[in-house]
Formats: C-alpha cells, structure tokens, sequence
C-alpha cells in the first residue's frame, strides 16, 4: 500500500487575522530582460552576425558591394530606380551596422518609406525601439566615417496626441540625425559657384520628383 | 466613506499635464462601475507618504492611483503601502535620448513596487517597456480602466494568511505576474533570490533567507531546487516549478522527494510525463498552466502585420527556424511582401549550444548560409535582437510560429495569439491539449497555403480575433486562484 505522502499541514498559518505588511522591495527585476542597445552592443552583435552570414573576413560579400555609391535602407522602388545607373546596397537589421564599414559608398540614405514595410517594418512605431536605436547607430557611424546621410521623407504625420515623455518623435530625431534632406536641396540652383551635384544625387532628386508626381 | 479607487493627485512641475491627466482618468472612471475619491498633495514631498496613508485610512480604497511622476518616486523609495498601488504618469521628465536615462533608476524603483504603471501614450509605454527594468508587460494606458476594475475585482477575493514566500530563480520571467499577486495578498511577504543555474552552491545570504521564510519555491527545477531538498527543515515548504528540460537534467535525480511539498507542471501531459520517467508519487505533482498577461498583449496591430511571420526565440535547433524559413520561402515566391522576424539570441550567444554541439551549430551554418546566399531571403528574414519590448514588438507581427519539436507549453505562442497574431504550429507531443488543432497544419507548405489563402482571402482578420479570444484562457487571471490554493492552502 502506497505510503500517504499528503503533506497538507494547512492551516498552520493564521488564516484568519492576516496581518497586512508593506512588501519588501523587490531587488530582482521581474519579467524580460532590458538588453542594451548602447551602440558598442550592437556593433558587436552585428559583427558576429555579419561574419556568420558573410564569412570571418566578410569574404563572401558580393563584391560590388564594397565600391557601391550608397547604402542605406530605402524602399523597394528606389532600390529599382538606383539599379538603372548607380549602385545601392540595401542594409538589413542584425547585419546592416558591420556590413556598412565594408562599403566605400558616399552617402548613407534613410528612406522613411522602407521603414514602414519588410524588415524595418515598425522602426518609427512603438514597438521598434530597439530597430530605431539600430538604424541610429549605422547613421552615426556613418557620420563618423565621412559617409554622407540623407533623409528622403514619404508622409508620416508626426502624432500631436499628448504624451507622457516630452519626447520627440522619432520622425523627428531622424530628421535631426540626418540633417541632409533630400527635399531641401535647391534642385533649381543656378548659382555658378554651386558644384554640381553627383550623379547619385541627381538620381535621388530625380526619384523625389517622380514620387511627388506619383503620391499626387 | 469606503471607496474603490483613491485617486491622489502630486505636485508636479508641469501643473497643467497632471490636471490633464487627471480629468481624463476622472471621466474614464466616471463611466466605469468604480467608485472614488480625489485627493490632492497638500504637503511637501517628504511627507507624501504619512498624507497618502491618512487618506487611505479615511476612505478605505481597495486600490490607490497615485498621479505624477514626482510624487511617485518619492512614493517609491519610502513605500509602505499594503494595498494594490497603480503609478500614473502623465509627466516624465526628460527626453527619451537624453534626459531621460536620468530618469531610469526612479522609474525602476516605481517598476518595484506599483501593481500597474499608467501612461498617456503608447510610444511612452513602449519606451517604459523597452528601457525600464521591470516595466515589461505592466503598463496599460491611462483610458484602459478596465485594467483598474481587474485590480479592484481582485482584491475584492483577495484572502489572506501570514506567509512569507522566497523565490529562487535563475530566471524571473514567467512568474511575474504570480510574484505581484503574492505581493498583493494581505498577508504574504515575498523575497526574490537569485540563483544561476549552473551553480550548485548558495548564494551568500542563504541562512537569513531560509530563516526568513515560511515557503520556498524553487521558479525552474535548477540546482537550487536540489540543494533546497536537502537542506530545509521539515517545518519549511518547498515547491518546485518544473518548466520541462529540468525533468532530462542531469541533477533532477537528485531530488530528494521526501522534502518536496509539491512539483508544479505545465501541462497534464508533461505530469505523466514526469511519473513516467522518475515514477513520483502523482500526489506529489499539480498541474498550473503557463500563463501570460492577456491586457498587456493586446494593442493595435500595424497596417501590414498580415505580411509579417515571427518566430519569439529560435535556439535551440528544436525551434526549427529552418523550417521558417522554409515557409518564408514558400510565401514569398507568391507575394514579396511577407517578411518574417526571427528575434531572440543567435545560437553563439548560449555557450552550452555553441561550443559543445557540433551538429547543431552546423545546422544553424548551413541556415544562415540559406539566408546569405539568397538575394531574397536576405532581405526577407530579418534577425532581430532579444529585448523587453516584445508586447509592443508583436503590433506588426500577424503570425506567430510555434514549429517546435518539443515544447512543454510554448509561451510566445500564446503571447502573440493574446496580441491577434495569428499562431501556426506543427505536430509535437501535447500541443492539441494546450492550442486545440484549428491551427495545427503537417508540413510547412500546408503552414505557407494557409497563411496565403488566410490573407488573399481577408480572413486573416477574423483568425486574429479568434487567435486573442483563445488565449484569454491563459490569462493569468485563469491561474492564479490555483496558485493560491497551492502555494497558499487558500
């Protein structure tokens, strides 16, 4: 016969006066994680991504990468209309930060189309943290190393509803982390002494005209 | 004059945000079935306390809304209260970028002690989520009420007895929620101890810790869980929660049972599974499923979220996101919309994985060689890092992933089903039990022919509705009764 193991030894409690305490606060954090997005985590994350995907020596990148004009994220339909004379290597989340030193490209372009759908879906809304503070750091870099970012802004109404941090959006900080905006460019300029504009830049200004066309 | 809800409004440097703030709470509540009182700061900081506790003995609340952030902060570090406690806060100072990081240890000590946080704006609680420690799944917006009539509901059954409880854990994250209902219990005194999971020693405050508590319950059944049965007193209760990979451990043999009060498990099928395996007496063992916070998941979901598949960690290899990628594949061919989200750790980043199973890392190579070799699936499989955001994370996600070999329960399943993400599973032991087989498909192009014809069709809609309304039975609210009839002998 088996053993009774029953261990009810309730109520050895008093179960009737409970005597009411404030909680001990809770010196362990409950719930997920925080991860840090601090930019020296994820250039070393990306790093380890880009080399498992690329290879130890970024070896397997496809070689026009690395003297392509720009990089960026921009959406589907400028990555078509860069094909037809200059070259765009479109970054991803995860890998984009370390696959961005391996191109000598002279601008960084930030299209906020593309990050409405794909990969950077949600990076502006609540939710894609971690991804805006991703696309961040790749501009900074960018900045850092003399790459040119530029900004080419679809329509996203800033929200004018209250909030509870005195935040800016984060169309906002976009903007103000990349100040060269496609559409602040004096496209008309005949000013002698202004250089002409790259080739690239003339196919950006030349999208811009054509999206404007095409939005309207 | 008993009340429900005592709503205290602080001073604050933006007067004008916190009148705001209030009036919106006011007309919520005023069409809720809540009764309450308003009472506003008189004195000085300091002294918040002494007059939040004077006012709560004047008019009995069951639940207390303290308004604005200074006044919660101050509220924080010298907390006495003994009744559920909800922070709004309308007015946090700073820039997220900047300023703010100024802020993250107040509001990490608010995390600590408020029930509920409440917040104007979903950008703000997202940002609370992604940034704060302990935040994670416990802000609600300030027009959510409802989130205020639970409160009061359950502290209406709330009984209880003089317990002290200490939690020992490698990992907190499942038992969140079980945590704050103890804390709410009138009565019950909780203690978090952290233990790792590879070591076999005790932390250094363990005698202060045994001495102190009534009950140990061992959250996953670690080394602790084995130290702990051989070493209580027979006056001290030990439960175990067994999540499932514990039960092939190499030191789950040396339980010694006779300590044991109870082992909890997740699912009817891995207690057989247990009895089975270490022949236990089924007295011994309790069922108590995982559960999830069903209010904190369910958000607005994006324009495009029908196109994007997530898969919630994907290591080990038993996850099989190559099989996800597989379906990705599949669907892509036919529209290059869909995009799929593989967020979690990569495998190099569990050492246990990495440097000890050959296979396995060569079978993550081969899929990152997938993925890298394919113009496509490059720019359609994106590997996104793990963080605290994941309610939030889950409004462009419309289909979840549960492709597992082998799950006791999968809680990111029923996580992105509680935010309308639609779950897709194949077949492993025990899973009709838990997610029924409505959406349980044998092979990954049957997974890909649904998900096209769902959203060709424009079903995708409906299915995310019944996904939500399935997983209200994991709500926490499900369990949490069992958990104090265990636990408690309530």
């Amino acid at each position: 016969m088996p053993e009774n193991k029953s261990k009810f030894r309730f109520p050895k409690f008093n179960t009737n006066k409970p005597t009411p305490v404030a909680p001990e606060p809770l010196l362990v954090p409950l719930g997920r994680v925080i991860t840090s997005y601090e930019e020296s985590k994820i250039a070393e994350s990306s790093s380890a991504l880009a080399k498992v995907l690329f290879g130890r020596h970024m070896t397997k990148l496809p070689g026009w990468w690395r003297e392509a004009d720009a990089c960026g994220v921009v959406s589907e339909r400028l990555q078509n209309f860069c094909d037809t004379g200059n070259s765009f290597v479109q970054l991803e989340p995860g890998w984009g930060y370390a696959v961005a030193q391996e191109i000598d490209a002279s601008f960084f372009v930030v299209e906020t189309a593309a990050l409405e759908q794909g990969a950077w879906a949600g990076t502006l809304e609540p939710g894609g943290e971690h991804l805006f503070d991703e696309l961040l750091a790749m501009v900074k870099n960018a900045q850092r190393n003399l790459v040119t970012p530029i900004l080419i802004e679809s329509t996203i109404p800033d929200s004018e509803a209250p909030r509870s941090f005195s935040i800016t959006s984060t169309l906002t900080r976009l903007r103000k982390a990349i100040p060269g905006n496609i559409r602040e460019i004096d496209k008309f300029s005949r000013d002698a002494f202004s250089p002409p504009f790259s080739p690239f830049i003339q196919t950006l200004i030349r999208y811009e005209a054509e999206e404007i066309t095409h939005g309207q | 004059m008993a009340s429900d809800v005592l709503l205290f409004k602080g001073k604050g440097q933006n007067e004008e945000v916190l009148d705001r703030a209030t009036a919106k709470l006011i007309g919520r509540l005023e069409k809720s079935l809540l009764s309450f009182q308003i009472v506003k700061q008189k004195g000085i900081n300091s002294q918040i306390t002494s007059e939040l506790n004077s006012s709560i003995d004047r008019y009995s609340p069951r639940v207390v809304l303290c308004i604005g952030y200074s006044a919660n902060v101050f509220l924080s570090k010298s907390f006495t209260l003994n009744i559920p406690f909800v922070a709004v806060l309308p007015d946090i100072p700073g820039d997220y970028s900047t300023v703010y990081k100024s802020a993250l240890r107040n509001l990490e000590g608010i995390a600590a002690v408020a029930d509920l946080v409440m917040v104007l704006d979903e950008p703000s609680r997202s940002i609370l989520e992604y940034l704060v420690a302990g935040m994670s799944g416990r802000v609600r917006l300030i027009k959510q009420v409802q989130a205020l009539e639970d409160l009061v509901e359950e502290s209406r059954n709330l009984t209880g007895v003089n317990q002290k409880i200490l939690i020992s854990s490698h990992d907190f994250r499942f038992i969140a929620d079980t945590v704050h209902m103890f804390q709410r219990l009138p009565g019950v005194e909780v203690r978090l101890q952290e233990w790792p999971l590879a070591s076999a020693t005790p932390p250094e405050n363990i005698q202060s810790d045994i001495t102190w508590a009534d009950t140990i319950l061992c959250e996953w059944a670690g080394r602790n869980a084995v130290w702990y049965s051989h070493h209580l007193s027979s006056d001290k209760r030990l439960f175990i929660r067994l999540h499932g990979f514990e039960s092939k451990s190499e030191w789950i043999n040396n339980l010694n049972m006779d300590s044991v009060e109870k082992v909890l498990t997740v699912s009817a099928f891995y207690k057989n599974q247990l009895l089975a395996r270490h022949g236990w007496e089924s007295s011994q063992i309790e069922v108590i499923g995982n559960s999830i916070n069903h209010g904190s998941f369910y958000r607005k979901k994006t324009s495009s979220a029908e196109f994007h598949l997530g898969m919630l960690g994907f290591t080990p290899l038993l996850k099989r996101p190559q099989v996800a990628v597989e379906i990705l594949r599949l669907l892509v061919k036919k529209d290059t919309r869909f995009t799929l989200h593989l967020r979690g750790e990569n495998p190099w980043n569990h050492t246990w994985l990495w440097q000890q199973n050959i296979a396995e890392v060569d079978a993550y190579r081969d899929l990152y060689s997938l993925v890298s070799n394919d113009d496509i699936l490059r720019s359609h499989v994106v590997f996104e890092s793990p963080g605290a955001n994941v309610e939030g994370w889950f409004s462009k996600i419309g289909w979840i992933l549960s492709l597992s070999e082998r799950e006791t329960f999968h809680l990111a399943a029923a996580e992105g089903m509680a935010s309308g993400a639609v779950p897709v599973f194949l077949p492993r032991e025990g899973i009709e039990e838990i997610f029924t087989d409505r959406w349980l498909f044998d092979s990954p192009q049957e997974i890909a022919n649904y998900i096209y014809s769902t959203v060709t069709n424009r079903t995708w809609i409906v299915e995310s509705h019944r996904a939500s309304q399935y997983a209200y039975r994991f709500d926490f609210a499900q369990v949490s009764t069992r958990w104090r009839q265990e636990v408690l002998g309530d």
